[in-house]
């Protein structure tokens, strides 16, 4: 249970999976192009850090996996949200929004 | 939340197979995606291919941590811990046996303790619904009499049921032990919702009847399980009776932790309810549901305000105010106060045993680890983590540890029979005592055990997990030779907290040996070197007034005839333990209780009590009063108290002083100096009286004669109660004794595993300084100097030790000062026996290290270096 040493890296990329399930289920791939499409490519989510992410959400019960046909016909395994995930989402967007203003804030003011 | 996490990791760990090929799926799922998108940027199906997997990074890492995430690693670790934890043990058994062996007395002691405890003061009622039960009494602890039973019975507007028993020794059968029995109302089983294993049990509206109900073992024991045992009639007290029913096991009667063999109506004395003299020991009820003991108090009170103008006290005695309260277990009784302070005390004592044995599990351990220390440097150096190093290290303390508690658990188990059959009599009052081997106590020793974890096993799995410490180039030399002050600090703490801990068990052990030694030659304000009593009781002979007076007036004659008695006197109360009282008024103070007796003319004599002013009584001699020196200085500050008068009920005649005794003890050996009174009987007809004689030989040879006299007066009554004065005074002691006698088996106990870790560190010291030893000594140094070297430390640790528990115990023993009377907390005398005690043990344990450092042999080591 390794835990990533960078906590708002790992709390941001929690944050990003768990607002992009809340349009819908979605496999892991859809989960990357999706952040990266609405980002404008800004943020680019890496695989090694996707996958073990979601396996730890989906055992924290954030997040729920079914397998089922993916658009090209191929099964895939689809990721969403739950209620606790929900909540949690809630906390994380809090937490993120405090710590935009707070870095924000520094900056103009530092 | 956390629990149903785990749950599905453990599901995960078990469906790891499917999970592996799952986890393959969706990756590769990812890889083709990213490959379609690729190829659909433009490229040739390889690049596209090879490009999705340069992206990806390392697809092993990343189903790596996939699986980490999804099952518990723990669990294969566990089992790996585990295992090894085994085979460590297991390769090294005497280690294994000392360290279990340790643990296992330090939980024993806890354990058989604390069944005790639990037993006398935690275990509720053996009844439904425990929380229900009040007792219903007396705040004064007087037992309510059946007429005010009766009275309270028909009240019951908040009670669902109310019963009422006494403890009575009843004997089954001619010439056969007496078995503890209850006097019961036949509500009593209703009350209690007990349920008979056969037959059927005593029913409301039989109190008249002739009916017994047996206990389980009583009826497997004595009647050989027969099943015909229903309706047969036996006899009980040489009355007979017909048997209802059996009881089971499980419910030894309400006596807990007593157990009752036979439960009978009052029909067991003459006139059964409505006997005058006889009263209920407990009363207790069942509230109805959702009534509490405050409500059935407020409306009990007003009934018995109303009862008691109806039925003034005969003798103008006022009644204690009436109480409801809670069941637990002892918690009704005046005793439990007393109970409790002495359980915490032993529980106290148990923990530094506890301690004590956890500090030597401790050292040994350090010292295991210390030999082990290559193999744990290997294991570091090979990339085992600290964390994963020090939880198997405590894998390895929890298995010992529930060996030692099993072990612990059996031998507190047979300690706990011992001790339930060694109780003293005035405790066990003669009858079987069941320790309180339960739920509780099992669930006592396992949190025990895992404390005992915790105690001996996180600070070496600490120490010996660190990197520096064992690092690798040390593992080849460092079996021997430690890192500079390695672990040797720890373990010296260790041990000066062992010895100053079994000091302090051994000052309070002494406290009480001391407080039991002085209770034996405390002055009692009498002699009781010449005196026998005998407890005469009539209640059983239904004799009228005149016919008890005429029989104690042929009692004191025969007995005043023997050869070898000087004198002979009838008293109401032995001066022990005595309970009577009466409200006097008198000087210029309000009315008060003081205690007191009530005596014939030859009292003072007889008991050898001396007057220290004034006159005796004269036969047949009323309203004259003899008050002690306390009482008169209470009452006459400073004035002659002989001529002075009292007045003990109003409108009654004055009575006058007409001499003062000494003062004596009269409750406890413990006792101040209180105020007491002597007054002289009316008439000597009372139930039951003290029969007190002084002999000119010893005692204790005239026994015989003495009961042999009364079986002349009265065959039928029993003579078996003539016991010497100081018998008597020994019984008193008893409770106190065996308090004495457990503690200093504590301390012993806590004196020997000290000693053990002493010993234990100082064999090691001696042998990780063999080397240095030796080069000393092939230098030229003497014997003399290496035995002082080992002698100096042994000698440093247990005077820190002696002088920290010292220390300790001046700062504690205040705290049961009202347990010990005689003796100061701070006893000189016990501080400087156990002082010497510990310093003369401690220096023994050091004899064979010490010799084995003078026969280390320089060549020898040399070369083996």
């Amino acid at each position: 249970m390794a835990k990533s040493k960078n906590d708002v890296l790992q709390g941001t990329l929690d944050l990003l999976v768990l607002k992009t399930l809340q349009r819908g289920p979605m496999h892991g791939y859809g989960i990357a192009s999706h952040i990266e499409r609405i980002s404008n490519e800004l943020l680019r989510v890496e695989e090694g850090s996707l996958y073990p992410a979601l396996h730890r959400m989906e055992q924290d019960g954030w997040i729920r996996a079914e397998w089922k046909a993916s658009e090209t016909g191929r099964q895939a395994k689809f990721y969403s949200i739950t209620r606790s995930g929900r909540a949690q989402l809630t906390k994380e967007e809090d937490r993120w929004q405090n710590l935009a203003a707070g870095v924000g804030r520094l900056l103009r003011l530092a | 939340m956390r629990a149903l996490n785990w749950f599905k990791r453990l599901a995960a760990s078990l469906r790891e197979q499917r999970l592996e090929h799952r986890l393959d799926s969706e990756l590769q799922f990812h890889l083709e995606m990213r490959t379609q998108e690729n190829r659909a940027a433009g490229g040739t199906p390889e690049q596209a291919r090879s490009d999705a997997l340069r992206r990806f990074g390392s697809l092993t890492r990343t189903m790596e941590e996939c699986r980490d995430m999804d099952t518990l690693t723990w669990i294969g670790t566990t089992k790996q811990d585990i295992r090894y934890a085994f085979r460590a043990i297991r390769k090294a058994p005497g280690f294994t046996a000392a360290a279990v062996l340790c643990l296992a007395i330090g939980i024993a002691a806890n354990t058989t303790v604390f069944s005790f405890v639990n037993a006398f003061l935690l275990r509720p009622l053996p009844v439904r619904h425990p929380e229900q039960i009040v007792i219903v009494g007396r705040a004064g602890g007087e037992p309510a009499s059946y007429a005010e039973y009766l009275e309270w019975k028909t009240a019951n507007g908040v009670f669902a049921g109310m019963a009422g028993y006494s403890p009575e020794a009843l004997t089954v059968g001619p010439g056969s032990e007496p078995v503890l029995g209850e006097v019961v109302t036949a509500e009593y089983f209703e009350t209690f919702e007990i349920r008979p294993l056969m037959g059927r049990l005593i029913q409301p509206g039989e109190d008249d009847r002739p009916l017994a109900v047996i206990g389980e073992d009583l009826w497997r024991r004595r009647f050989s399980s027969d099943p015909g045992i229903c309706g047969r009639a036996i006899s009980i007290n040489r009355e007979t009776f017909m048997v209802t029913g059996v009881v089971p096991r499980s419910f030894p009667g309400m006596l807990s932790p007593w157990s009752t063999d036979m439960w009978v109506t009052a029909t067991i004395h003459p006139d059964g309810l409505r006997a005058r003299n006889r009263g209920l020991s407990i009363t207790a009820a069942r509230l109805k549901p959702g009534a509490n003991a405050a409500q059935a108090q407020a409306a009990m009170a007003s009934l018995d305000s109303e009862w008691q103008r109806l039925h003034p006290d005969p003798e103008g005695r006022k009644r204690g105010k009436l109480l409801v309260r809670g069941s637990a277990a002892l918690a009704n009784s005046p005793t439990w106060g007393a109970l409790a302070a002495v359980a915490a005390l032993l529980m106290a004592v148990v923990a530094v045993v506890f301690a004590v044995a956890c500090a030597n599990v401790a050292g040994l351990l350090m010292a295991r680890y210390l030999v082990r220390r290559r193999e744990i440097a290997i294991r570091l150096s090979m990339g085992a983590s600290r964390s994963r190093l020090i939880r198997q290290f405590l894998t390895e303390t929890a298995l010992l540890s529930l060996l030692g508690g099993a072990v612990g658990t059996a031998m507190a188990y047979f300690a706990g029979e011992l001790l339930a059959g060694m109780l003293p009599a005035s405790i066990s009052s003669g009858f079987q005592v069941q320790h309180g081997m339960d739920w509780r106590v099992l669930a006592f020793t396992l949190a025990l055990s895992f404390v005992s974890v915790l105690l001996c096993g996180v600070l070496p799995a600490l120490r010996f997990s660190r990197q520096n410490l064992a690092q690798p180039g040390n593992a080849r030399t460092g079996d021997r030779k430690g890192a500079p002050g390695f672990p040797r600090r720890l373990r010296q703490i260790l041990a000066v907290g062992q010895v100053a801990l079994s000091v302090l068990a051994l000052v309070v052990a002494g406290l009480f040996v001391r407080s039991v030694q002085k209770a034996q030659t405390v002055d009692l304000g009498f002699e009781p070197g010449r005196v026998l009593t005998a407890k005469i009781d009539l209640r059983d002979r239904q004799f009228p007034p005149q016919r008890r007076a005429e029989f104690y007036r042929q009692l004191s004659e025969r007995i005043a005839d023997l050869p070898g008695v000087e004198k002979v006197s009838l008293a109401d109360t032995f001066p022990l333990g005595n309970t009577r009282t009466q409200i006097v008024t008198a000087g210029d103070l309000a009315p008060m209780e003081i205690a007191s007796s009530t005596v014939d003319a030859d009292y003072f004599e007889t008991m050898g009590i001396r007057l220290v002013r004034g006159r005796d009584f004269l036969p047949q001699e009323r309203n004259a009063i003899i008050v002690n020196e306390a009482m008169a200085k209470r009452f006459w500050p400073n004035q002659d108290a002989i001529g002075k008068t009292i007045l003990q009920r109003r409108g009654g005649p004055r009575q006058v002083v007409v001499g003062i005794a000494r003062d004596g003890k009269y409750w406890s050996l413990g006792d101040a100096a209180k105020p007491f009174l002597y007054r002289p009987f009316d008439s000597i007809d009372a139930l039951n009286l003290y029969l007190l004689v002084r002999t000119t030989p010893p005692p204790a040879a005239m026994i015989a004669r003495v009961r042999e006299a009364i079986q002349k007066v009265d065959p039928v009554l029993p003579g078996s109660s003539v016991r010497t004065a100081n018998d008597q005074i020994q019984n008193w002691l008893e409770p106190a004794k065996e308090g004495a006698r457990l503690l200093s088996i504590l301390g012993t106990l806590a004196l020997a595993l000290a000693l053990t870790g002493v010993y234990g560190l100082l064999a090691q010291l001696v042998a990780q300084r063999t080397p240095e030893i030796a080069i000393r000594v092939a230098l030229g140094a003497s014997r003399r100097s290496v035995i002082g070297m080992v002698f100096r430390q042994s000698g440093l640790l247990l005077a820190a030790g002696v002088a920290l528990g010292i220390a300790g115990a001046t700062a504690t023993t205040r705290l049961f000062a009202s347990l010990i009377s005689g003796v100061g907390a701070t006893d000189v005398v016990t501080l400087v026996a156990v002082a010497a005690v510990m310093m003369v043990a401690g220096i023994a344990a050091t004899v064979i290290p010490a010799y084995r450092a003078v026969r280390i042999q320089p060549a020898q080591v040399l070369r083996a270096e």
